[in-house]
């Protein structure tokens, strides 16, 4: 067994708590914990690897910092999307947004 | 020893994910939430990847966290509601699924014989990484992170107009 086990091991039970909490709640700032603890779990990934299969740090640093970008503009344009929602219907449950289906 | 300290953090981690997801309070989940970023960062800071740590820190727990603490704020805390019996054995099989396809994917790295490479943290191949590299990507992030703002903006107006 060598350490890159160790991180792959908690990338995963944070994948699957991200897995479960998208899965199972209904509020939607719940489902923003979830998406992000998802998120977080790939970051530890990339820079596990690069850490362990011996990739350049920086370019591994560079791909997590856009990562992290990406997902403040998500956290940003989703919790903007839940406050109207509030605005509009005075819940945040998800089975309550039929708007848009299709 | 080299197993311990990635296995107390994941520990503590995984301990906040579940309570941020399982609290009963809003805004306590958002406080696990800001606990387990912090432990992210605390595995970034133990690869050594310090730049990494701090921007971590800075962006989720300095000003994700901040913006959902915000938001539970105007939407309140008594939003809550148990998830659905379906749901929930949904959730908890795709959990399980993970972890079994965790157990796969052990076969091929627990075999493998990798040790962490010496490679020091260098703030110069960071650098010239996001410049010579990812130039493009840059732009197309900083077109993104405008067009986010420039919506989450005209969601926030939308009241102020009509009112």
């Amino acid at each position: 067994m060598n350490g890159l086990v160790v991180y792959i091991a908690a990338s995963t039970v944070f994948l699957a708590i991200g897995v479960y909490g998208l899965l199972s709640k209904r509020n939607a700032i719940r489902i923003m914990f979830a998406i992000e603890i998802i998120i977080n779990a790939a970051n530890l990934n990339i820079a596990a690897f690069a850490r362990y299969m011996s990739y350049d740090l920086g370019q591994a640093q560079a791909v997590a910092t856009f990562v992290i970008a990406l997902a403040a503009a998500e956290a940003a344009v989703g919790l903007a999307i839940i406050i109207e929602v509030f605005r509009l219907r005075g819940r945040v449950d998800v089975d309550e947004m039929k708007e848009m289906k299709g | 020893m080299d197993y311990i300290v990635p296995l107390a953090l994941m520990a503590f981690s995984s301990a906040a994910a579940l309570f941020s997801l399982e609290s009963k309070s809003l805004v306590y989940g958002a406080i696990a939430l800001a606990v387990f970023f912090l432990g992210l960062s605390l595995f970034f800071f133990y690869l050594d990847l310090p730049y990494l740590a701090i921007f971590q820190l800075a962006v989720y727990v300095g000003a994700i966290v901040v913006l959902i603490m915000f938001t539970v704020m105007i939407v309140g805390d008594k939003q809550t509601r148990e998830g659905r019996a379906p749901l929930v054995v949904l959730g908890a099989l795709g959990f399980v699924s993970m972890i079994t396809s965790f157990a796969y994917a052990m076969e091929y790295f627990g075999s493998l014989d990798l040790v962490p490479s010496a490679q020091p943290f260098s703030m110069a191949s960071l650098s010239a990484a996001i410049v010579q590299n990812y130039g493009a990507v840059i732009l197309v992030l900083a077109c993104l992170l405008t067009a986010s703002a420039y919506g989450a903006i005209a969601l926030a107006r939308k009241e102020a107009e009509e009112t």
